[in-house]
């Protein structure tokens, strides 16, 4: 039995050695395989590797709110200079509300897309008095907080938000992205979320649905939220709001939607590496030849839409920018709307208020 | 087919392995189809090699398998279980294969009968078939099911996104994953087993040929379980968020209850072949939602949706329902895949049935590290390995004490979903709503006569833990 033991061990340790994959570069990405990021992740390791001229090997670390991914990537894996972090718009808000370790601050960022979301809704739905049913979950925070201004028009405090969501709109915990599209086409939904390219894949040609509103696109130049190209005109949360209640959203509730939305929507789809790292130049370089690749931006363009990259140190500006705009009510507000609205666990970080 | 073999490494391992193959297809995308369908078809059937001859799930969709299945091997039967592994996933492949490609169209509106209540309810009827393989005494059988549900609870609540039952171990946010469960309880404790057993091992097959032609005949023998047993597999794939473990299980459930005289768990040829096909039957009804409405039923599906949107097809796009071509390449990719891994499987098994043969310490090791290698592919730290022994010493006590290792893994799986479609029902509908629901209340009846046949039946308890 010893004997056999000891020829188990030795043959498992060199079996072992030889699966081991010696690839040049790791993506980190902090989901499980074929989620909407690692589909993502796995375009861009794809063509990005032939133009960086080395192999991208892509590493799933999936976990609760896709936080143990990221949180792995800062306390541990960032210190090897061949590993890349691919973070989401989930990952933003987390970094908001929730008790995380990683902090945009520490890295560089190599790329991200400026992105946009969209809600769709029964036709039949009469937002001013009828009840909204919306499926809720991890990321989709903002999309509750646009839903709750639209149906509730400008209210003074956050808990006269919460009093009339009470009474207008069910949120259902809960929901996978995929089976929330089919709660909305069987109608036990009556509002949906869905990406750009999803939205005009599934639902376009449905007549009894309608685009509701997107959330619009974040100018980088002057950090104001304007309408998206993909999409005709006036269909921002800020164009309907004004059509249905007659003037412009505003507010300190207002004000945490905005710091919400742009902490997921501009950090939607992003690479990074620890500061200091020896490859980042490389990494970027490569990054502004493969979004010039024909190929490469048409698989990119079928997977997220047309929108624009931002390249290099100008992601580490917009993260500095973003970071600017976080104050002590906001991010009160946020807090206190993902508890007592969504149920949810969160904290309030007051080092991430700038003095 | 080879993916299907590898434990635990089923069509969704494939599909991300070849994705970098994707590019060569570009230029006929309906190429690519084929190759990915195939892919899917082969792999179900391979799946099913592993689960018989090791002990160990092929993947998670031929858990039953085992129970029967493995004892056959372990009595010196491995080529007739194989015999009626192939059969059964071959007839149900291209039956289901055929049913699911040629009436795509007409399964939308049953799909969208079925809402959030009647998801639970399937749910609930799924938990229910667990009683049909647990041990002998109640109590033990209890204390699986209770021990899987727990399990199955680990990670974070869904209504509050809060940690539950972590213990501060961020890992286990996430919950317990499945690759280390099934290795924990399957994997290990039967290489334990094996090395205790080294005097005892299966008998060599003297009779290749005879054996793998009885296994034919006992699916001739068996149709009718061999069939109901597609045909749930089918059912349960067509509905997105049930998931092919349930199909498998209750196509089990299904067959044992049907013949209360006879006992199971022990290498009943019946009991394999009642449940041995589902996952085939599965794999084509889960094509159906994904097809349709671009809703993927299984992870296998979100894989497909992602590099067909590559090829440039969007699954559920109304302009890709129309289109003929692509019907063709999915379906006969599906059933050509099938029909192509049963004249292959007939003539590779009897290379495959020799691991059976060669030095146990030699088997024990390639094991060992593809469990090592597949349950890394999580994290790739220390935790999952850290997780694989707990989930390892969790399988030895179980193993010990006669606690049904199925019944743990499928009420692990139950939990999460049960749990999810609970939550979303009770958000949505009152009572009076459920029960002016006629299938959920006709389910739950079905689910109540279940858990009361299951306690009270005479063939209760498997002898297989």
């Amino acid at each position: 039995m010893k004997t056999a033991l000891k020829k188990l061990l030795a043959a498992t340790a060199v079996m072992s050695m030889t699966t081991v994959a010696h690839a040049q570069f790791r993506m980190i990405v902090p989901q499980g395989p074929g989620q909407g990021t690692s589909v993502w992740a796995s375009i861009i390791a794809k063509h990005l590797e032939r133009h960086l001229g080395e192999s991208i090997v892509i590493q799933h670390i999936p976990g609760a709110k896709d936080i143990p991914g990221f949180n792995e990537f800062h306390n541990r894996l960032r210190h090897n200079d061949k590993t890349i972090m691919v973070s989401h718009g989930g990952n933003g808000v987390s970094f908001l509300v929730d008790r995380v370790d990683y902090d945009y601050s520490q890295y560089d960022s190599i790329g991200m897309q400026n992105l946009n979301i969209v809600l769709g809704r029964k036709a039949d739905l009469d937002v001013k008095t009828g009840a909204v049913r919306i499926g809720g979950g991890s990321g989709l925070e903002p999309d509750g907080m646009a839903v709750a201004m639209l149906v509730c028009g400008n209210l003074p405090a956050a808990k006269d938000y919460l009093d009339c969501w009470r009474q207008r709109v069910t949120w259902v915990n809960g929901i996978p992205g995929a089976e929330r599209r089919l709660a909305f086409m069987r109608g036990e939904l009556n509002t949906t979320r869905e990406t750009t390219v999803a939205w005009f894949r599934f639902y376009t040609t449905m007549t009894e649905n309608q685009l509701w509103f997107h959330h619009g696109v974040y100018e980088l130049a002057t950090g104001k939220v304007i309408d998206d190209p993909n999409f005709p005109r006036g269909f921002t949360f800020q164009d309907q709001f004004r059509r249905l209640h007659g003037e412009a959203p505003r507010g300190e509730f207002y004000e945490a939607y905005l710091l919400s939305r742009s902490f997921r929507d501009v950090l939607q789809k992003a690479l990074w590496v620890n500061k200091g790292n020896p490859h980042t130049e490389r990494l970027r370089a490569a990054l502004q030849k493969m979004i010039t690749d024909p190929e490469a931006s048409a698989a990119l363009e079928a997977d997220t839409g047309k929108y624009e990259w931002i390249i290099g140190d100008q992601g580490n500006r917009v993260v500095n920018t973003l970071r600017r705009d976080v104050t002590e009510k906001k991010l009160q507000t946020l807090v206190w709307w993902h508890d007592n609205a969504y149920g949810f666990k969160s904290e309030f970080k007051p080092q991430l208020v700038i003095k | 087919m080879i993916i299907g073999i590898v434990p635990m490494a089923g069509a969704t391992t494939g599909l991300l392995t070849v994705f970098v193959m994707a590019d060569h297809f570009l230029v006929n995308p309906y190429l690519g189809i084929v190759f990915l369908v195939s892919l899917i078809a082969a792999s179900s059937t391979g799946d099913s090699y592993t689960s018989i001859l090791t002990g160990i799930p092929g993947s998670n969709t031929t858990a039953a398998s085992i129970i029967d299945g493995y004892k056959m091997s372990q009595q010196g039967q491995a080529a007739r279980a194989i015999g009626i592994a192939l059969m059964d996933s071959t007839l149900n492949g291209i039956f289901w294969g055929l049913v699911a490609f040629a009436l795509m169209p007409f399964y939308a509106k049953l799909i969208l009968v079925f809402g959030m209540p009647e998801f639970m309810a399937f749910m609930i009827v799924a938990l229910a078939c667990v009683g049909f393989i647990t041990s002998r005494n109640f109590w033990l059988s209890v204390c699986g099911i209770g021990l899987g549900l727990w399990l199955g609870l680990i990670g974070s609540d869904p209504a509050t996104n809060a940690p539950r039952w972590t213990f501060g171990w961020e890992y286990l946010a996430a919950g317990i994953g499945l690759i280390p469960l099934i290795s924990g309880l399957f994997g290990i404790p039967e290489i334990v087993d094996g090395f205790r057993q080294q005097n005892n091992r299966p008998a060599p097959i003297r009779d290749y040929w005879k054996q793998l032609f009885q296994g034919f005949r006992d699916c001739f023998g068996y149709w009718r379980d061999m069939f109901r047993g597609g045909a749930i597999g089918f059912f349960t794939g067509i509905l997105p968020g049930i998931g092919g473990t349930i199909g498998d299980i209750m196509a089990y459930g299904a067959t044992v209850a049907r013949y209360p005289k006879e006992k199971f768990g022990n290498g009943n040829p019946r009991g394999l072949a009642g449940c041995e096909g589902a996952n085939n039957a599965q794999k084509a009804g889960s094509l159906i939602p994904t097809v349709l409405f671009g809703i993927p039923a299984a992870p296998f599906a979100a894989v497909l949706m992602a590099i067909c949107v590559y090829f440039g097809m969007e699954l559920g796009s109304p302009q890709l329902l129309q289109d003929q071509s692509f019907f063709w390449a999915l379906g006969g990719a599906f059933v050509g895949a099938t029909i192509l891994s049963f004249i292959i499987g007939i003539f590779t098994t009897r290379i495959v049935v020799r691991i059976l043969q060669i030095p146990y310490w030699i088997y024990a090791a390639l094991i060992l590290t593809v469990i090592t290698w597949a349950n890394l592919q999580y994290s790739g730290t220390w935790n999952d390995i850290y997780i694989l022994v707990l989930c390892s010493i969790l399988g030895l006590i179980c193993k010990a004490y006669q606690i049904s290792r199925p019944a743990v893994m499928v009420a692990f799986i139950l939990v999460e979903r049960l749990e999810k479609y609970s939550l979303q029902t009770m958000t949505l509908y009152s009572w009076g709503d459920l029960i002016s629901r006629p299938i959920f209340m006709t389910l739950m009846i079905v689910a109540v006569g279940i858990v009361l046949y299951s306690i009270f039946r005479s063939n209760r308890g498997l002898d297989y833990h």
